[in-house]
C-alpha cells in the first residue's frame, strides 16, 4: 500500500524561508507507474562530456570555501572551535544546550521559539496563516484585520497544530548500522538501515513516553545514512494563537518583496503552548528578549529547521539542472504568467482561485529564475567544479575508497547523459497536472487514473477515495483562463511532439489547437467540480465527454515519461546517497550534512551588502514602511496600511529598526527561526532570503545572499503603541 | 511651411513607451503614436521656458525669472562657491547673489532657410545666431538665442542632502538634487517672462506621459517619455520615492557618512509633509542635467538630475517639485518663494 501514500501530489516547494505564500504547494501528479518496473540499473558506457568546458571561469581561477557546503550545523556535532576562532565565544555544550531548548519545530513547515516562561511563542505571520484562518468565525476575516488576545481566556486553540522542541540527542549510529552489517547490495542496505532506524526510533519512543508523555523519538538520518541520531521532542499539541498583526503588515509588500530586500515587514505573530492540563506550558528555557537588538558587524545565530538544499551532488547535474529542469520550468512558468496576466482582476467565479494561482506561479517563477541565474554564474560551476575535482583527488588516495567510489562521478555523469535524451520528450509535460496547469486536463487526468485503477480491479477504498477527493478539491477557473492554459499546452506538445505524432493527431483529432481548446471548454463537464464528481461515479472513460479522447491519448505518454523520471530519479537518489557516504569518509562532520528539517544552528554576522549600484543597509527602519506607503499607493495594493497604521501615536519612533540583514545560511523551513545574539538572547525573527540567496541552494556565499529578519524593537514598539497590547509587552520584558 | 516633423528618433522594444523627440523645427501641430496633440503654442511656450546652462539645463518657473535647476550644475561652478558655502537661501531679492561669469540662454527664435548658402540674420546686442542642420542634412534653421549674464543664486540646499547617498546612476533614489536661481534682464530686473512653466505640487501618475525639455548636441528638442516602473532587486520599482525615504536610509545607514544628514535640518525634515514625491524615473534619457519635466499641461513636475541604466534601459531620475516645495516651507523655510511658486501656479491655473 505504501507505494500509493504519496499518490498526490509531492509537488515542489520552491520556497525559500519566508516564501510569503508558505509552501508554494503546485499540486503535482507524482509518477504513479501502472506498470512497475525495475529501474534501470546499468547504462551502456558513453564519453562523457567534460560539464564544464564552455566556461568562461574554470576551476582553477576559483578558490575553494570552506563553507562552500554551508554552515547549517547540527547539534550533534557543533562548530565549538569555528564559533571560538571567528567570534571569540565560548561556546560550551550548555551554550548549545541552551541554543536548542528554546527552539521549535512549528506544524509541519516552519520553525520558532519560547519568548517567555509561559509557553510564549513567536514564529511568522506568513506561517501563521492557515491557523490565523482557522480560528476566524465566519464574520471576523482575522487574516485581514489581525488578533489580539486581550486576556488568557481570548486565547484560540488552533486544531491540529503542535510544536516541537528538540529534548535530547543521542547517537544511535552503531546500532543501525549492526542491522545492515551484513545486508548485501546498496539499495539493500538502505532499506535495511531505514528498516531499523525505525524500529529504534519506536523502542525509544515507548521507553521516553513512560517518562513523560509528551516525548517522542525521532531517528534522524545524517549524511545519507553514514550517521543516525536519535531525536527525542517535546511535543506540545495544545498550542493557541494569542497575537497576528494584520495581513497588509504581516505581508507588507506581497509578492512583489517577495525574497527582496531592503524591506519593511511586520512578518510576525505569537502563539502559546499549553500543557495537557490546559495550563500555559511552563517553558523557563526560552530566549531572552534582547531589547537592544543588533548591531551591523554582531554575531548572530539563527536555530531552526532548513528542509533541504542542492549542494552535495555532482556536477553533471547542476549542468543538467540548468540547461533542462530550470529552463523547462521557468519557461512553462513565463508562459503561463504572460498569458494569464490581461485575466488578473475579472469579475467572475473562479477569479479568486485563478488568481491565486497566477500569484504563486509569478513567485514560483521568481524563485526558480533566481536559480536559474545562480547556476548560469560560471563561477559558480567553477566553485563546484572545484570542490568536486579535490574529492576526486582526495578518493584516489585510498586504495578501499577508490574500490568503492571510483566510478561513481562517472555514473552520475552518465546518468545525465540518459537524461538529456529524454529532455525533449519531458519537457512537454513540465509542471502538467499540477495546480498551474488547467482545471479540465488536470481532472481528466484524476479521471483517467481512477477509471484504470478500477478496471484493474484496484480495490483499496482509500487510495481511491484519496484520489477522488484530490480531484474534487480543486477549485474551478474561469473558462476563458482554463482555455488559454489548455492552448500553451497543446502548443507545448505540438512542438515537441511535431504535427505528424500519431498522439499529436490523436489528441488533435483533425482540430486546430484553438478550435480544440474553445471546443472542451465549451462542452466538457470537467470544467465544473460537481459535474465532474457526477461522472466519476458514472464512469469517466466510459462517457463521452470530449475531454476523454484527449486524456486517453495523452496519458500513456505522460505517464510512461513520469515513469522515466521516476526511474532516473531513484538511480540518481542512491548515487548521491553514495556520495555523501564519500564525503563523510573523506572529510567526516567538518562539513555539515545537508539540511532535513531537523534542528540546525548557523552562525553569521549582521551586515549590508552592495546591490542595485549602492548599498543596502543592515537595517530598515519605519519610515521606509510609510515611503513604501506613499510610492506605491496608486499602483498597487501590496504596500497598503490598515487605518490604524497611517496615523501612528506621536510616541512611535518611526527610526526604530524594522528588518534586518545577516549572513546566517537558510533555506525553506527555517522561516519563523529567532536570530539570536552571542548571548542567546533574541535580536530578530527570520522571515526570508534576499533575492541573492536564491542560488545558496547550490553553493553557500555569504557575498550579498542575506538573511532578512524582523527586527525585535520592531515587534516591541508595534505592539506597545499600534496594537497596544500591554499584556503582551509586559510578559515579553519580564523574560528579558 | 514645412509639413509637421515628429522625428522618431529613438523607441524602445516596449510597447508604449515610445520615446518621441520633437525637433524645435517641427511646426504647426505633432502627432506621434500614443502622444498627446501639441500645437505651435505649447511648443513655443517649452522653448522659450527652457534655459541653456553650460552643460546643463534649466526651467523658468515664474514670470519674475526664477528658474530651477540640478544642484550639481550650479556647484559646479567654481565662480560663486566659497568653501563655506555648504547651502544659500535668500529671503528676498536683494540677497539674491549674482553668480559671476554664469550666462544662461534662452532660444528666442527659430527661423527656417531655404539653403545653407542663406546669410544669416545679424546677431543683435544679447543674442546669439546657430545655423542647425537637421540629421539627414535636408534642411537648415536658424537660432537665435538671448543671452542673460547676471544670473543670480536663489536657494542651494546643503550639500549632503542634494548628494544625499551619493549613489550615482541609481534608482530608487532619494536625493533633494535641485537649485533656484534667477534671470535678471539688462537693467538689472527680474526677467519679466510670459513663459515659464508653473509649479506642480503632485507626483507623476503611474505610466503618465510627461515631456522632457532640453537641448543636446543634436539640438534643442522635447521628448515624450513615461514615468514607468520597473522590475529590479527581485520586485517592482516604485513609481516615485518620498521624504520618508530620505529618513530611512539616513536612520538605516547609521546617519553616517554619505547618508548623514546634516543634524541640523532633520528637525526640519520631520516637520515637512514626508508623504512628498522626492525622486522619479522616466523612461529614456534626460539628454541634460538640468532639464525640466513637465505635463501635456506644461506644468513642472521634476528636474533631470542623473542618468541610470536599470531595468534594462536607460533611464532618467528626476528630483520632484512635490518634494521641493514640501523642504522649501520647512527645512529652507522659503516662504517668499513658496509664494511666488504658488502665485505663478495659480495665476496659470487662470490664464489655463
Amino acid at each position: 500500500m505504501g507505494k500509493y501514500k504519496n499518490w498526490l501530489i509531492a509537488g515542489f516547494l520552491i520556497c525559500l524561508a519566508g516564501c510569503a505564500s508558505s509552501a508554494v504547494e503546485v499540486v503535482q501528479v507524482v509518477n504513479q507507474p501502472l506498470v512497475v518496473e525495475e529501474p534501470q540499473s546499468s547504462v551502456s558506457p558513453v564519453e562523457v562530456p567534460d560539464p564544464t568546458h564552455s566556461l568562461t571561469v574554470d576551476r582553477f581561477d576559483v578558490d575553494l570555501d570552506r563553507f562552500d557546503g554551508g554552515k547549517m550545523w547540527t547539534f550533534d556535532s557543533p562548530p565549538v572551535e569555528w564559533l571560538a576562532e571567528e567570534y571569540g565565544i565560548n561556546a560550551d555544550s550548555a551554550w548549545f544546550a541552551k541554543a536548542r531548548l528554546g527552539a521549535l519545530r512549528f506544524g509541519t513547515n516552519c520553525s520558532a521559539s519560547f519568548v517567555s516562561d509561559q509557553g510564549l511563542i513567536l514564529t511568522n505571520h506568513h506561517c501563521a496563516r492557515e491557523s490565523i484562518a482557522e480560528v476566524s468565525g465566519e464574520a471576523e476575516q482575522l487574516l485581514e484585520g489581525g488578533f489580539l488576545a486581550t486576556t488568557a481566556a481570548d486565547e484560540r486553540r488552533v486544531p491540529d497544530l503542535h510544536v516541537e522542541q528538540l529534548w535530547e540527542i543521542s547517537d544511535v549510529t552503531q546500532r543501525v548500522h549492526g542491522a545492515s552489517r551484513i545486508v548485501r547490495g546498496d539499495n539493500e542496505r538502505v532499506r535495511a538501515r531505514r528498516d531499523k532506524a525505525s524500529v529504534i526510533a519506536g523502542e525509544l519512543t515507548s521507553a521516553a513516553k513512560m517518562r513523560d508523555s509528551t516525548l517522542r523519538v525521532e531517528v534522524i538520518e545524517l549524511y545519507s545514512g553514514e550517521r543516525y541520531a536519535a531525536y527525542t521532542y517535546r511535543r506540545y499539541e495544545d498550542v493557541r494563537l494569542v497575537m497576528a498583526p494584520e495581513k497588509r503588515l504581516g505581508y507588507f509588500g506581497g509578492e512583489e518583496d517577495n525574497f527582496t530586500f531592503p524591506r519593511y515587514t511586520l512578518d510576525m505573530a505569537f502563539f502559546r503552548a499549553y500543557d495537557r492540563e490546559g495550563n500555559p506550558a511552563v517553558t523557563p528555557e526560552h530566549y531572552k528578549w534582547g531589547s537592544e537588538g543588533a548591531n551591523a558587524d554582531d554575531a548572530v545565530f539563527v536555530v531552526g529547521n532548513p528542509g533541504s538544499t542542492s549542494r552535495f551532488g555532482s556536477v553533471s547535474q547542476l549542468t543538467f539542472e540548468r540547461d533542462y529542469t530550470l529552463v523547462q520550468q521557468v519557461e512553462t512558468l513565463q508562459r503561463r504568467v504572460e498569458a494569464l496576466q490581461p485575466f488578473i482582476g475579472m469579475d467572475q467565479a473562479g477569479a479568486d482561485a485563478f488568481e491565486n494561482m497566477w500569484f504563486t506561479a509569478s513567485n514560483s517563477l521568481k524563485a526558480l529564475s533566481g536559480q536559474l541565474e545562480g547556476l548560469r554564474d560560471d563561477t559558480l560551476i567553477a566553485r563546484r567544479s572545484a570542490a568536486e575535482f579535490q574529492i576526486r583527488e582526495d578518493l584516489f588516495q585510498s586504495d578501499s575508497l577508490s574500490m568503492r567510489y571510483g566510478s561513481l562521478f562517472q555514473e552520475l555523469d552518465e546518468l545525465q547523459l540518459s537524461k538529456r535524451a529524454e529532455a525533449g520528450r519531458m519537457a512537454a509535460f513540465t509542471f502538467f497536472g499540477t495546480a498551474v496547469g488547467s482545471r479540465i486536463l488536470t481532472r481528466a487526468l484524476h479521471g483517467y487514473y481512477y477509471a484504470n485503477l478500477q478496471r484493474r480491479g484496484y480495490v483499496d477504498r482509500e487510495v481511491l477515495d484519496e484520489i477522488r477527493e484530490n480531484a474534487l478539491a480543486l477549485d474551478d477557473f474561469p473558462a476563458e483562463v482554463d482555455r488559454a492554459i489548455i492552448t500553451l499546452r497543446l502548443e507545448e506538445l505540438l512542438e515537441a511532439l511535431g504535427e505528424q505524432d500519431p498522439t499529436m493527431r490523436s489528441i488533435l483529432g483533425g482540430l486546430t489547437i484553438d478550435s480544440l481548446a474553445a471546443n472542451l471548454v465549451a462542452t466538457t463537464a470537467l470544467s465544473d467540480s460537481a459535474r465532474f464528481a457526477a461522472l466519476l461515479d458514472k464512469g469517466f472513460l466510459s462517457s463521452d465527454d470530449p475531454a476523454v479522447p484527449v486524456i486517453s491519448a495523452l496519458a500513456p505518454l505522460y505517464f510512461t515519461a513520469q515513469q522515466q523520471a521516476e526511474s532516473f530519479k531513484n538511480r540518481e537518489d542512491l548515487l548521491v546517497a553514495e556520495l555523501a557516504s564519500l564525503r563523510f569518509a573523506l572529510y567526516g562532520t567538518d562539513v555539515p550534512p545537508d539540511a532535513s528539517f531537523s534542528l540546525r544552528i548557523s552562525d553569521g554576522r549582521v551586515g549590508g551588502y552592495t546591490y542595485n549600484g549602492t548599498r543596502a543597509p543592515a537595517f530598515t527602519t519605519f519610515y521606509g514602511l510609510y515611503d513604501h506607503f506613499y510610492a506605491y499607493r496608486n499602483m498597487s495594493r501590496s504596500w497598503d496600511l490598515p487605518e490604524r497604521w497611517r496615523n501612528p501615536p506621536e510616541v512611535f519612533d518611526l527610526s526604530t529598526p524594522l528588518n534586518l540583514v545577516s549572513t546566517n545560511d537558510i533555506t525553506g523551513g527555517n522561516s519563523g527561526s529567532p536570530l539570536l545574539n552571542q548571548d542567546l538572547e533574541i535580536v530578530g525573527l527570520v522571515f526570508d532570503g534576499n533575492i541573492e540567496s536564491l542560488p545558496n541552494v547550490y553553493i553557500f556565499s555569504d557575498r550579498t545572499a542575506r538573511t532578512v529578519s524582523v527586527d525585535v524593537r520592531a515587534i516591541l514598539v508595534s505592539l506597545q503603541h499600534v496594537y497596544e497590547a500591554e499584556r503582551l509587552v509586559e510578559e515579553i520584558l519580564a523574560a528579558q | 511651411m514645412p509639413s509637421a516633423q515628429a522625428k522618431q528618433v529613438s523607441s524602445s522594444g516596449e510597447a508604449d513607451t515610445v520615446v518621441v523627440r520633437y525637433q524645435w523645427y517641427s511646426q504647426a501641430h505633432t502627432e506621434a503614436p500614443g502622444s498627446h496633440i501639441v500645437d505651435e503654442d505649447w511648443i513655443e511656450n517649452v522653448r522659450l521656458g527652457t534655459l541653456q546652462l553650460p552643460q546643463c539645463a534649466g526651467a523658468l518657473v515664474s514670470a519674475d525669472g526664477l528658474a530651477v535647476t540640478s544642484a550639481a550644475c550650479l556647484r559646479s561652478l567654481e565662480t560663486w562657491i566659497r568653501p563655506t558655502d555648504s547651502v544659500f537661501v535668500a529671503d528676498e531679492l536683494l540677497q539674491e547673489r549674482r553668480l559671476a561669469g554664469l550666462a544662461v540662454e534662452q532660444l528666442v527664435e527659430v527661423r527656417k532657410l531655404d539653403s545653407p548658402e542663406d546669410p544669416p540674420s545679424d546677431a543683435l546686442p544679447g543674442t546669439r545666431v546657430e545655423i542647425v542642420a537637421t540629421d539627414d542634412s535636408s534642411s537648415f534653421w536658424e537660432y537665435t538665442w538671448r543671452i542673460y549674464d547676471d544670473v543670480r543664486l536663489v536657494l542651494i540646499p546643503p550639500v549632503e542632502m542634494a548628494n544625499f547617498g551619493d549613489e550615482e546612476g541609481v534608482y530608487p533614489r532619494h536625493a533633494p538634487d535641485f537649485a533656484l536661481f534667477r534671470v535678471y534682464d539688462e537693467s538689472g530686473q527680474p526677467l519679466d517672462t510670459e513663459s515659464y512653466f508653473a509649479w506642480s505640487d503632485r507626483p507623476p501618475g503611474h505610466r503618465e506621459k510627461l515631456f522632457v525639455t532640453a537641448l543636446d548636441e543634436n539640438g534643442p528638442f522635447t521628448s515624450v517619455t513615461l514615468s514607468d516602473t520597473f522590475t529590479y532587486n527581485g520586485t517592482v520599482s516604485p513609481p516615485h520615492t518620498t521624504l520618508y525615504g530620505m529618513l530611512d536610509l539616513h536612520y538605516s545607514h547609521g546617519a553616517m557618512g554619505v547618508w548623514g544628514l546634516p543634524a541640523g535640518w532633520i528637525a526640519g525634515i520631520k516637520e515637512s509633509d514626508l508623504s512628498a514625491a522626492l525622486n522619479f524615473s522616466v523612461a529614456g534619457k534626460c539628454a541634460q542635467i538640468g532639464t525640466g519635466i513637465v505635463d501635456i499641461d506644461l506644468e513642472i513636475l521634476g528636474i533631470a538630475f542623473d542618468h541610470a541604466f536599470t531595468g534594462g534601459r536607460e533611464r532618467c531620475v528626476a528630483v520632484s517639485t512635490s518634494g521641493i516645495l514640501s523642504l522649501l516651507r520647512t527645512v529652507f523655510e522659503a516662504e517668499n518663494i513658496v509664494e511666488e511658486l504658488a502665485e505663478q501656479a495659480r495665476s496659470a491655473e487662470e490664464n489655463g
